[in-house]
């Protein structure tokens, strides 16, 4: 049966302290390129990207969002909303590491309880000045039930994966496709509607 | 029967209308995986006033080769005016008219197929097709609209539409025949028409409902502009507005014999409402017509109307055309006619011929390609969004000081692809929720648009007026003001542009302690021997009241109240050079520093900026009590004021009130002033009328009589 390409629309946000490379990996999956000067997001920004999963066309707004402490009050108030969210850290980085947990709280007060959340460390391509190991990444993610991949968004390591992996987390949460079903044969409004055949996607 | 679930298949296809940026980018591309034939397609209009057809109409349609079209589209009004009609569906006048049609058609009724047709009443629209014709018609669904009067349940049906929707090979085409209400002063009803047959032609065509069978929220249905081409027919009754510029009947009539009918064109009621977007939107007509008005003829002649009522002549019958997007490629390839060798009816007929590039989808090309169109479909969206830059990504104000405003701008760059709408957004989280900023700051303009190239520049204020410098010790985080505005760019993204400013700290916006401990810095002075002297005039000052107000108070007892002209324009430079001089003691004395107008206005701000009148709040009640009790003992009076205030207040309101009564006596005009020391004092509500005036008189009474009690 037909599907509309775009019937779903996901919120994706992005956060994480400043400098972890939030932008850096918006940028890498919807442009497939890097920059390496460091310009600080002031501000909320967003891009569109469209995938395909499970032979659904889904329309990705991933919202980046300024990283630097004094916005904190002003960016939580842009976590409702959001489908799924992406926690950055910076594997060469022990603070941005360390502030997670702060990160996860303001999670839990300012977005949607069903809000799907995921743990990236970034910049995995820099070894010689890794400071959180692979395992203290995994288990803190573990710890609050996230998933959690280690990324480059300068060699664009895991970054497609991680998005993916968002996007279906959230999928599976949706209703499934029965329920629509359902909902389209007892549509009133609907005159001359054929009842269910087989279809592209 | 097996069913797909859309889990197994992977591939999703292109199905117009899903999404407009996507189909957008797939009509520029349509030559990757299109092919297109050109079809002519010959529309004709006629009302036949209720006649019988003739077996044929050999001038109808013309029979030269050239002009032999694959389609054609026939539209009759009035087919059928007895009045059984409107009750019996009689079909006897109906299938006369078809023959005749058909074998009026180049090469006669065996060269072409009847594709479809519709009748309500006598309004009735038919296609056919010719028989060599290469083009796959499908999905060829009908329907009419009545509008027009209603009786009982049904409307009649003397007016409405009929229409014929059909896809040919890829391409969505509709016919609609029209009529609308007749009448020189029915322009309103035939625009209602119009928006009743536009909004109520919808189709229920059966490959969309595969198309969109999942949209279960979207009603699947085709509506006349989902459709690529629109041919809108018929007897659309519009008029000429000639009697509104004085043009007699006669005289309509002449021109419209003449050469110079076309002249008559500019006052066509249908012309000058498309014009104005009443009807028609989108809708093309050939910008001339060259062929007289096609009615009103006797009939069996080329006569104007010469019956009674003498019809004006018009272009009642027309053919317009719809595209659904300019790539469409649909062209008129002949000049429009009206056949007047068609004499029995009281209308012409009226025809046009078309040439349509139909389009033929190759679907696994079209398939391929939408993959890619996705992309450059997100491409675009993410190109589209609205840009700007901003020339400062924070603005700090430096110092700022009370009454002294300060203004920074920003420029806002459009810097996108289209023009973009900004606003300053209720900045969230912030504690007085509905502003977006604090009350020190103000932002002009809040919102704007600005065109695609362009700037504009934003200007930002940090004004620390009475009311805020109050309350500023509230205010201020880590020793400054801070403030971060959210500029939101509609449908796009959000800057965030924090500002900071510090606050001067200043005897303005103080409390009576803190005057009262404020010392000047002394060491300037040591090096000015001339200034210098042992015994400052400050240092008489009595230890309950702060020395800047002391001074001020002083200055002006010097200069006297002659010389206060409270006329004069408030100057901020000589503010400001007053506000330096109280804050660093130099010059102590201050009557040669400014005009008494400027002092005295000084010294007003200084107290009304205090954080608390010197009339405490809350001894209103018992003033007002005493005030009534002792309404003529003034020592009473000014006891209970006096006692009810702390030693610092009770200094100053009497130094005030000496002040004022000195001023009072030397000139007596300034009385007029007791009401603004009334406000200044006691802080009340000036719109409360009433105790406005009670305040004034408290103080006049306590200024007549404290000063002989205190300072005696
Ligand atoms: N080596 C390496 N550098 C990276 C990577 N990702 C980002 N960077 C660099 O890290 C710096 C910061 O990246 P951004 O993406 O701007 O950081 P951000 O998280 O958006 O920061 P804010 O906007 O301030 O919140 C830039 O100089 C990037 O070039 C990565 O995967 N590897
Ligand atoms: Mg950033």
């Amino acid at each position: 049966m037909a599907r509309r390409p775009y019937d779903m629309l996901f919120k994706l946000l992005l956060i994480g302290d400043s400098g972890v490379g939030k932008t850096c990996i918006l940028y890498r999956f919807s442009d497939d390129a890097f920059n390496t000067t460091f310009i600080s997001t002031i501000g909320i920004d967003f891009k569109i990207k469209t995938i395909e999963l499970k032979g659904k066309k889904i329309k990705l707004q991933i919202w980046d969002t300024a990283g630097q402490e004094r916005f904190h009050t002003i960016t939580t108030s842009y976590y409702r909303g959001a489908m799924g969210i992406m926690l950055v850290y910076d594997i060469t980085n022990a603070k941005s590491f360390d502030n997670i947990a702060k990160w996860l709280r303001n999670i839990d007060e300012h977005a949607s309880e069903d809000v799907v959340k995921m743990i990236l460390g970034n910049k995995c391509d820099m070894s010689d000045r890794r400071v959180v190991s692979r395992e203290r990444g995994e288990k803190i993610a573990q710890d609050h039930g996230i998933s959690f991949h280690e990324t480059s968004a300068k060699l664009n390591v895991h970054v497609d994966t991680a998005f993916y992996d968002l996007a279906e987390a959230i999928l599976a949460k949706m209703p499934d496709s029965t329920d629509e079903q359902s909902r389209d044969t007892v549509n009133p409004v609907q005159p001359q509607r054929q009842s269910s055949s087989g279809g592209c996607c | 029967m097996a069913t797909t679930t859309f889990y197994t298949k992977q591939r999703c296809n292109w199905i117009e209308g899903r999404d407009a940026k996507v189909d957008e980018v797939m009509r520029e591309w349509m030559h990757k995986f299109c092919t297109f034939q050109d079809v002519k397609i010959c529309v004709s209009t006629f009302n036949v006033n209720g006649r019988s057809p003739l077996s044929v109409f050999p001038t109808w349609f013309s029979q030269k080769p050239e002009d032999i079209a694959e389609f054609y589209a026939v539209g009759l009004q009035e087919m059928d005016l007895s009045v059984g009609t409107y009750i019996i569906d009689n079909t006897k006048k109906m299938e006369g008219w078809v023959d005749a049609i058909h074998c009026s058609l180049p090469g006669g009724r065996t060269q072409f197929n009847v594709v479809g047709s519709m009748r309500l009443v006598g309004i009735f629209v038919i296609v056919f097709q010719a028989v060599n014709s290469k083009v796959r018609v499908s999905d060829v669904n009908v329907k009419y609209v009545a509008t027009g009067i209603s009786v009982l349940v049904n409307k009649l049906g003397n007016k409405g539409g009929t229409a014929v929707s059909m896809k040919m090979n890829d391409t969505w085409v509709c016919f609609v025949n029209a009529h609308f209400a007749a009448g020189n002063n029915e322009l309103e009803r035939r625009n209602q028409d119009f928006r009743d047959i536009y909004n109520d032609m919808v189709f229920y065509p059966r490959s969309q409902q595969e198309g969109l069978r999942d949209r279960p929220l979207e009603v699947p249905i085709m509506c006349l502009y989902d459709h690529d081409v629109v041919f809108w027919f018929g007897d659309l009754n519009y008029r000429l507005n000639t009697d509104m510029y004085g043009i007699s009947n006669d005289e309509v009539r002449r021109i419209a014999s003449s050469d110079k009918f076309a002249d008559l064109l500019q006052h066509c009621q249908l012309r000058e409402q498309m014009a104005r977007g009443t009807v028609f939107k989108d809708f093309e007509e050939p910008s001339t017509l060259p062929f007289r008005p096609t009615y009103k003829y006797d009939c069996g002649t080329n006569t104007w109307d010469t019956s009674e009522k003498g019809r004006v002549p018009a272009w009642t019958d027309r053919i317009l055309t719809f595209k659904k997007y300019p790539q469409v490629g649909l062209e008129s390839i002949r000049p429009m006619v009206s056949i007047d060798t068609i004499t029995i009816s009281d209308h012409k007929p009226v025809r046009a011929m078309f040439n349509l590039k139909v389009k033929k989808i190759n679907e696994s090309g079209a398939n391929n390609v939408y993959e890619e169109a996705i992309r450059e479909a997100d491409r675009r969206a993410n190109e589209e969004l609205p840009q700007v830059q901003l020339s400062l990504n924070e603005v700090d104000f430096g110092i700022v000081n009370y009454l002294e405003p300060k203004t920074r701008s920003v420029i806002v760059q459009n810097v996108g692809k289209s023009k973009v709408r900004f606003s300053f957004k209720v900045r969230p989280n912030a504690r007085n929720n509905q502003e977006i900023c604090e009350k020190w700051l103000m932002v002009t303009p809040t919102h704007y648009q600005i065109p695609q190239g362009s700037s504009m520049e934003i200007s930002l204020t940090v004004s620390i007026s009475t009311d805020i410098v109050r309350r500023i010790q509230d205010l201020i985080r880590n020793g400054q003001l801070q403030e971060i505005l959210v500029l939101h760019l509609e449908n796009g993204r959000d800057y965030f542009i924090p500002i900071t400013a510090v606050y001067n700290n200043s005897c303005f916006g103080s409390t009576l302690e803190k005057l009262l401990s404020m010392r000047p810095k002394k060491e300037v002075n040591l090096i000015d021997f001339g200034d210098f002297s042992e015994n400052s005039l400050s240092d008489n000052c009595p230890p309950n009241v702060p020395r800047v107000i002391y001074r001020l108070v002083m200055a002006l007892r010097t200069r006297g109240a002659v010389q206060l002209n409270i006329e004069e324009e408030q100057d901020n430079e000589v503010f400001n050079r007053i506000r330096s001089a109280l804050e660093s003691g130099q010059p102590d004395d201050l009557s040669q520093l400014a005009s008494s107008y400027m002092l005295y206005s000084a010294l007003i701000r200084l107290l009304d900026s205090l954080d608390e009148p010197i009339i405490l709040e809350g001894m209103f009640k018992i003033i007002h009590k005493e005030m009534i009790k002792y309404r003529t003992d003034a020592r009473q009076l000014w006891t209970v004021v006096r006692s009810s205030l702390p030693k610092q207040n009770q200094a100053v309101l009497e130094l005030i009130c000496l002040m004022l009564r000195e001023f009072f006596s030397q000139k007596y005009e300034l009385k007029d002033q007791l009401s603004l020391w009334a406000t200044v004092l006691f802080r009340h509500d000036i719109q409360d009328e009433k105790m406005h005036g009670m305040f004034s008189t408290i103080l006049q009474t306590i200024c007549d009589y404290a000063p002989d009690v205190a300072l005696g």
